[in-house]
């Protein structure tokens, strides 16, 4: 596939893609070349950055917020459950 | 190794359930997942060998109990018709006519903030279900683009649209309830 000029919808589907190595080196490629022009493409792909991040630090965040917990109830049923089965 | 089953629920069963939740999303599913994690624990515990962190092979446990859970689904995610609450086009269409700002924030100290976590949870909960939890299991746990076509029965083109879907929805959703304000 030769290098193109992409229009913005493409070169986010194609910074999306990208993210799980789906895209071409020419798709890449084109993707770079419209990055390098466009004004709002690469404030979104810093945006997907952010989010990816933010994913990947999630269960770790709650899990030091401590706000989520498994209820005394649901503690006892399985603590039952356990001794049932044990 | 903690030999009893009290110890095993009050030391381990948070930081299960938490895993469990920030991946199914709900408290019964999560629940359900942490108790047969346990038990398959207590069945296999010659298995584990003294030394190596029991945390780790409990969520290990939990991981392959998880993606079973999601293999058993029996809906189909299909591209044909938008699942409900859905508005990825919509929102891909506003981002195509606004220009954009930097958001200007480290993914770390935003999570600090207890307001920025429930506005986050609250916008992955706003994805359609069964885009949330294949996408999830991608950001989250990293899983390959293969073995999620195979847990979530999806080709792989379609499971490129979704995961193109479910980011610029959860972009278009943290920037109208966080960033904008």
């Amino acid at each position: 596939m030769p290098i193109r000029w992409l229009k913005c919808e493409e070169a986010l589907r194609l910074l999306s893609d990208s993210k799980d190595g789906q895209a071409s080196f020419f798709e890449r490629f084109s993707l770079k070349i419209h990055l390098w022009v466009c004004k709002n493409c690469p404030i979104c792909r810093n945006h997907l950055q952010f989010i990816q991040r933010l994913l990947k630090r999630l269960p770790a965040s709650q899990a030091a917020g401590q706000e989520e917990k498994l209820s005394d109830a649901a503690k006892l049923r399985i603590k039952q459950k356990m001794e049932k089965n044990g | 190794m903690v030999d009893s089953t009290a110890d095993w629920v009050e030391r381990y069963g948070d930081i299960l359930y938490r895993f469990a939740l920030a991946r199914c999303r709900t408290p019964e599913v999560a629940e359900d997942l942490v108790q047969e994690t346990f038990l398959a624990g207590l069945r296999a515990r010659q298995n584990f060998r003294d030394g190596s962190s029991l945390q780790t092979w409990l969520i290990g446990i939990l991981k392959h109990k998880i993606i079973d859970h999601f293999r058993s689904r029996k809906w189909t995610i299909s591209l044909d018709n938008a699942p409900e609450g859905h508005n990825a086009d919509g929102e891909i269409t506003r981002l195509l006519k606004l220009p954009l700002k930097e958001w200007n924030a480290s993914p770390e100290k935003a999570l600090e903030n207890q307001a920025f976590r429930r506005a986050l949870n609250q916008c992955l909960d706003s994805l359609p279900e069964t885009w949330r939890e294949l996408f999830l299991m991608r950001e989250m746990d990293e899983m390959e683009s293969a073995e999620l076509c195979n847990i979530f029965k999806v080709s792989p083109t379609n499971l490129r649209v979704i995961l193109y879907r479910a980011r610029m929805q959860l972009r278009g959703c943290l920037e109208k309830n966080w960033f904008r304000n």
